[in-house]
């Protein structure tokens, strides 16, 4: 499993490495272990995993609807509410870390962890849930079938994280004019590149996935979002005094399909948010037609997930 | 036996020596191959090596991007996660690689790398969050500043001092500085914070390039922290490290992966060294047990010849069937094709052959008719037959199938695999060769020294056993005259043999005139018929061919249906297979009819009161005794009763001894006729009458109450008046009674009963009324005289008193006294007691006998000695030894230490012990003779004739001399040659069976010149001397002597 883990992120180097460019387009596809992938395809939607039987993975990560579940914060099972705003499982393996937080370094990690949150799957371990899968014949012998053994919180981690690697989205009107499709942008779409590139915006938002390379202060000029104890970002995780209000600088990609924004999910709109992100961040008062430039150059950066499962 | 079971052992035993050395070794081998094989460092070396350089030019990127930051170049975020991931990866996997390796230093090296690179990683995340805001800035400040300075311009006059175009111009040129120190930032931060107060508060323009201007020198001077901080040289050297560790636990892995290679070789090679000698020390083990094995096999069989041949020796009694079955064993046992025993060279040399045993039937046909011809120089057996025959010594001739010599024999000899060929003669005694035993063989496994030593063995023991057989029919012979003896023995004897089922087959004139047969009518008898108590004797014959021997009082009966008592003796002679005889029963009978007739008459006379013709009081004894044995019940107890005629002397003074008979009669046959119950009368004496009731009783009281009824009637009936003469006469009486049980002898009862009515007498009770006499235990008169006797004995054997007489017997042959008898004397305050006055005493008290038994055997020993040291020529001394001494076991050891101490050579002593001793205990007897003969003193038997022995047990016991009873003596007269047939027969006996006769009791010359002349060699009586003591026997010997 660490094999394929390794393959992936050698795929991935060789993708950025190759570019001088900041950005990258995403790949047609990814390397993936399909096997495993097909059976975390069905955990994936198998309401199984959860304490009550309610909640799947694909409850709050809704793969037609960017990835997410365009609420604020997501409700998980018992009908409870999350803290923060459910990030897109879209393109998710381009990240460096998962979470706002990056508090989990690969897929495998972030999987596991929603299925014993209290308020998301519930379960009172990863080993309850295994042995659940096990005691469903059916489960057992796919994860035999599988895997050669029965199901266990690496199995289930893996095969998860594995389809979530090949969610990707490819193809967007933004990764056909970076491949060299000039006219795929129109004027005012490349106009707005321009500017997100010359506004800074660049700065952070870069990499294949414009964004989720690099940990940022959110408000820099001004505080951004609602400032809480609670959502204190990367300082959860490192308790640095200067890591406070450090989240994970998040994709861009699909940004236009995952409203409400921020970690807070507390803009509704993209306008609203790319208005807030360049006085926050940049200390500068967009005109609305920079805006508006912006604004339809960010909706260039979303396409539909490919069905690399069936697609092979 | 089983060899096969000891090469296990051997081996076992060889493994137990070595074999932990051997598993050591194997183990220690195994450990070093293993840490040899485990993953080793040198594996991964290639791989680890390029991890180290992966990590450096991972670093040399890192410092791209390092200095990009610094150039304010554009700088990629994912690229440093890449490259710090990348990193990350190699360490991990170094580490995997390494962990087995257990390198120490190496992994605080990866430890320490892993840590700057987490604080690198984080330093570099800071500086690129810094320099996104300080780049954003950094484009935005010209605009800002231009726009202040417009407003500037627009409003009041500016201070002279401060331009924001300075101000942006300085922050402009920070990163293009080299060598930026804190201090100069700080002076710029400074310059700037004073701009703040300086610049208008009321331009907006002003206010935002404030503010991006302090923004920025704000995250310019973290950014620049940020990079001071990048120090990527630490990491450098802490890979340097790791490639100069990662290179000497190579260098040390190669070297020790020699060292390694170097000892398993070294070692390995020792272990096959090791293994290869133990192999050969195992291989010759076991070449040495195969050789062991058959060796072993080989004698094994050998000595199993020999034994079967030494059973077969012992059993056999014929000369041919033992040769002929020896050869069998030897060849069967050995193995070997055949062999032939031939003897006996005829006029022209040639053997005959007498037994013939091969493997097959065609090489034994072929022997049977072969004529070994041991001609010397011609014949056809002259290998091995003519030089044994000619030696006498086993002669062995080897590979005769190849031997030029017996060219014309090779087609035969291969025909039947002979090889070699062994030749045992067999000598007799006489030294001359009797036998030949020929062996052939197809192997050289027995033609060795082994095999010659057996058949050495062989060939000694078969000759020993010729020679117990030609010994074995010299005595068959000797048997042969002791049959012909026995006839004449047999002279009042009736003698009758009989077949296995009983049918007389002989009988001698006596038992023919015993029961007036004719000797055809003997034909068709059987033996049982003869006697009266046919099913004694039935039974008798059954059991006979086990128990060999029976003696018992049969009556013969006459034709005409007299019984004749006799004493019979049934002998069995098992079958014999030599002379193909069956079974025979041997009846000799004693007739013993006149002996009864005295007996009886003799009994009569004792038993009976010739007055009365009532039993009397020794009867009266012998009838409650019989009475109390076979009808009294045990545990009961019966009545006795005494009656006394009072006044009897008056009675028959008056009426005269014929009346005062009658009286006694008339008394007796009231006493036996009147009571109404079964009882025993008898006359006790003079006027006294004993009364025994056979009617018993299981308490006192009730035998009490019992006979007091009883007795008065009796009274009754006794007191009526007697008829003597016509005159009535009443008779008044004493009476008493006792109980009894079987705790007293029915002698002491009777005794006790008329101590009773003396007792009653002198108290003057039981005159009318009944007296119950109760018995004293001690009071035993006559057991008191032996006790007394038997005191005085012991104190005679102390003081001395007991003497030794001799009575001299005369040799025929010598015609002098070369023996003398020892005989017992009791001198008793200076008069000589009878020796049948104490003797009988004695022999009841056994350890008294035995006691004055080895004083007589010492005192005879020393007179011996005494009578050897005085006079001239040897006289032997004959002392007699009671049945009692059988059973002292130190009687033997008594003799050695005696004979010893008076240097008494042992044949100089006889001892002469009765028949009726001879015969009471055979087992005993023997075991003594036995231990006598070992000792070698002399054994006679003595009163011969007078007891029952038979002639098969003189044989068993093989006498020195017989002492032929007086009673055989005393009739002899020489001119009725009948007289001395027992003599003469008992003589010849004696002879055969290399015995002189003594003959007892010779009072006349004319006896003894009649036994001198049957070849009676001693002779003993009053004829040449009587009994004397010691000094007296030497001066008579002296004076014969000088005769």
């Amino acid at each position: 499993m660490a094999e394929q883990h390794n393959r992936f992120n050698d795929f991935m180097r060789g993708l950025t490495e190759a570019s001088s460019q900041p950005v990258q387009p995403l790949p047609e596809t990814v390397p993936f272990d399909k096997p495993a992938a097909q059976l975390g395809k069905e955990l994936y939607f198998a309401p199984q995993l959860s304490a009550n039987g309610t909640v799947s993975c694909a409850t709050c990560h809704i793969i037609q609807q960017g990835g997410d579940d365009n609420r604020p914060v997501s409700i998980g099972i018992h009908g409870r509410k999350g803290e923060l705003n459910a990030p897109t499982v879209l393109n998710s393996g381009f990240n460096l870390a998962q979470f706002w937080d990056g508090r989990a370094a690969t897929l495998e990690e972030q999987a596991l962890h929603p299925l014993v949150t209290p308020h998301e799957m519930g379960n009172q371990s990863v080993q309850v849930v295994a042995d659940r899968l096990n005691a469903d014949s059916k489960w057992r012998q796919k994860f035999i079938q599988t895997f050669g053994e029965p199901a266990s919180p690496q199995a289930i981690a893996y095969a998860i994280a594995e389809y979530e690697r090949t969610l990707i989205t490819p193809g967007s009107r933004f990764d056909r004019y970076l491949l060299g499709d000039h006219d795929a942008l129109t004027p005012q779409e490349r106009r707005g590149w321009k500017l997100f590139q010359s506004y800074g915006c660049i700065g952070c938002h870069q990499g294949i996935n414009l964004g989720g390379s690099m940990f940022q202060k959110a408000g820099i000029y001004h505080p951004l979002g609602v400032r809480e104890s609670r959502w204190l970002g990367r300082y959860n995780v490192t308790h640095r005094e200067e890591d406070r209000h450090v989240f994970k600088v998040p994709t861009l990609r699909n940004v236009a399909e995952t409203a409400p924004y921020f970690h807070d999910g507390s803009v509704p709109t993209l306008e609203k948010a790319v208005t807030l992100m360049i006085e926050a961040q940049l200390g500068k008062q967009p005109r609305a037609q920079v805006v508006a430039d912006i604004t339809a150059f960010l909706k260039t950066l979303s396409a539909p997930p490919k069905d690399l499962l069936h697609g092979h | 036996m089983d060899t096969d079971s000891r090469f296990p052992k051997r081996i076992d035993a060889f493994m137990h020596r070595y074999g932990l050395w051997l598993i050591t070794g194997l183990g220690i081998i195994l450990t070093v191959a293993w840490l040899g094989l485990r993953p080793s460092l040198l594996q991964y070396a290639p791989a680890l090596t390029a991890h180290v350089n992966s990590l450096r030019q991972d670093l040399t990127a890192l410092e791209v991007e390092r200095s990009r930051l610094e150039r304010f170049n554009l700088v990629r975020p994912d690229k440093v996660q890449w490259l710090a991931r990348d990193m990350r990866l190699h360490i991990r996997q170094f580490q995997e690689k390494t962990r087995q390796a257990g390198l120490v230093d190496v992994s605080q090296t990866l430890h320490a790398l892993q840590a700057r690179l987490q604080h690198l990683l984080h330093t570099f995340d800071g500086a690129l969050r810094e320099h996104a805001i300080v780049v954003d800035s950094y484009n935005t400040l010209p605009v800002l500043g231009e726009s202040c300075e417009l407003d500037l311009r627009k409003g009041a006059s500016p201070p002279a001092t401060l331009h924001p175009h300075d101000i942006y111009t300085a922050l402009l040129l920070l990163p293009l500085r080299r060598a930026l120190t804190e201090q100069e930032i700080q002076a710029v931060t400074t310059s700037v914070n004073r701009a703040r107060t300086i610049l208008p508060s009321d331009s907006q323009a002003c206010g935002r390039f404030i503010e991006h201007a302090r923004t920025f020198i704000r995250h310019f001077a973290r950014l620049h922290q940020q990079l001071n901080r990048l120090n990527l040289d630490s990491a450098r050297q802490l890979i340097s490290r790791l490639d100069t560790q990662l290179q000497h636990h190579i260098a040390v892995a190669q070297q020790r992966q020699r060292t390694l290679s170097v000892t398993l070789a070294g070692l390995g090679g020792v272990m096959a060294l090791l293994i290869f000698i133990m192999m050969a020390l195992l291989k010759r083990t076991v070449t040495t047990l195969r050789q062991q094995k058959q060796e072993l096999t080989r004698t094994s069989r050998l000595y199993h010849a020999l034994s079967d041949i030494n059973e077969i020796i012992v059993t056999e009694k014929n000369e041919r069937t033992l040769l002929q079955r020896a050869l069998e064993i030897l060849v069967n046992d050995l193995q070997i094709p055949g062999g032939v025993v031939t003897c006996c060279p005829d006029a022209n040399n040639i053997l005959t052959t007498v037994a013939v045993h091969t493997q097959s039937q065609e090489a034994r046909q072929l022997l049977e008719q072969f004529k070994f011809d041991i001609s010397p120089g011609t014949g056809n057996a002259t290998a091995t037959m003519l030089p044994a025959w000619e030696s006498q010594d086993i002669q062995i001739f080897r590979d005769l199938n190849t031997h030029p010599r017996f060219a014309r024999w090779h087609s035969l000899l291969r025909r039947f695999s002979i090889r070699h060929v062994i030749t045992l003669p067999l000598v007799d005694s006489d030294g001359n060769s009797r036998y030949l035993i020929t062996l052939y063989m197809s192997t050289d496994e027995y033609a060795g020294t082994a095999t010659l030593q057996l058949l050495r063995e062989v060939r000694e023991d078969l000759e020993l056993a010729l020679h117990r057989l030609h010994l074995l029919q010299k005595e068959r012979q000797q048997a042969a005259l002791l049959r012909l003896a026995e006839v004449a023995f047999n002279a009042h004897e009736g003698i009758v043999i009989a077949n296995e089922e009983g049918r007389i087959e002989r009988a001698n004139d006596t038992l023919l005139q015993w029961c007036g047969l004719d000797p055809e009518h003997m034909a068709d008898q059987t033996l049982s018929a003869l006697f009266v108590e046919q099913s004694v004797i039935q039974r008798v014959m059954q059991e006979l061919p086990h128990s060999g021997y029976w003696q018992g009082e049969l009556s013969l009966r006459h034709v005409d249906g007299t019984p004749l008592p006799t004493l019979t003796t049934l002998t069995w002679v098992p079958p014999s297979q030599e002379t193909d005889r069956t079974g025979h029963f041997i009846a000799h009978c004693l007739n013993l009819s006149r002996q009864r007739q005295l007996e009886h008459e003799l009994r009569s006379i004792q038993q009976r009161d010739p007055v009365t013709g009532l039993p009397n009081h020794k009867a009266l004894i012998d009838q409650l005794s019989t009475i109390m044995e076979q009808i009294m019940p045990h545990g009961e107890c019966g009545i006795i009763s005494i009656i006394n005629i009072r006044g009897f002397k008056s009675i028959n003074t008056a009426l005269g001894h014929q009346g005062g008979d009658t009286l006694l009669r008339q008394l007796a046959e009231r006493l036996r006729e009147r009571p109404a119950f079964p009882h025993l009368t008898a006359r006790s004496s003079n006027d006294e009458f004993l009364l025994v009731p056979i009617h018993f009783f299981s308490s006192p009281d009730a035998a009490r109450q019992w006979w007091e009824r009883k007795y008065a009637e009796l009274l009754g009936t006794l007191s009526e008046p007697y008829d003597i003469n016509g005159q009535p006469v009443q008779v008044e009486y004493y009476a008493s009674a006792m109980l009894f049980d079987h705790d007293l002898p029915a002698e002491r009862i009777v005794d006790e009963i008329e101590t009773g009515i003396q007792l009653a007498r002198q108290h003057g009770q039981g005159v009318t009324q009944l007296y119950f006499h109760t018995p004293d235990q001690t009071s035993d008169s006559r057991q008191g005289q032996d006790i007394t006797l038997r005191h005085q004995l012991e104190q005679a054997l102390e003081r001395g008193e007991l003497v030794l007489f001799h009575q001299p017997v005369h040799n025929t042959l010598e015609r002098r006294f070369t023996l003398t008898e020892a005989l017992i004397r009791w001198r008793r305050d200076g008069k000589l007691v009878p020796p049948g006055a104490f003797i009988p005493v004695l022999e009841r008290y056994p350890q008294l006998m035995t006691r004055v038994g080895r004083w007589v055997l010492r005192q005879g020993i020393a007179d011996a000695a005494r009578l050897n040291r005085t006079l001239s020529h040897p006289v032997s001394v004959s002392v007699n030894l009671s049945a009692v001494q059988f059973n002292d076991t130190d009687l033997i050891a008594i003799l050695k230490e005696t004979l010893t101490r008076h240097k008494l050579p042992p044949a100089q002593l006889t001892l002469e012990i009765t028949e009726s001793a001879l015969m009471a205990d055979l087992g005993r007897t023997r075991a003594l003779l036995d231990a006598l003969r070992e000792l070698g003193v002399h054994v006679a038997i003595d009163d011969f004739g007078t007891g029952y022995a038979s002639l098969q047990y003189l044989q068993l016991f093989q006498p020195d001399k017989l002492k032929l009873d007086k009673s055989f003596i005393d009739p002899i007269d020489p001119q009725d040659r009948r007289t001395l047939a027992i003599p003469e027969a008992t003589v010849a006996m004696a002879h055969a069976l290399g015995a002189k006769v003594v003959a007892e009791g010779v009072e006349t010359a004319e006896q003894a010149a009649a036994l001198s002349a049957i070849g009676c060699e001693l002779l003993q009586g009053y004829h040449f001397a009587r009994p004397m003591p010691l000094d007296a026997l030497l001066d008579f010997l002296k004076q014969s002597e000088t005769q």
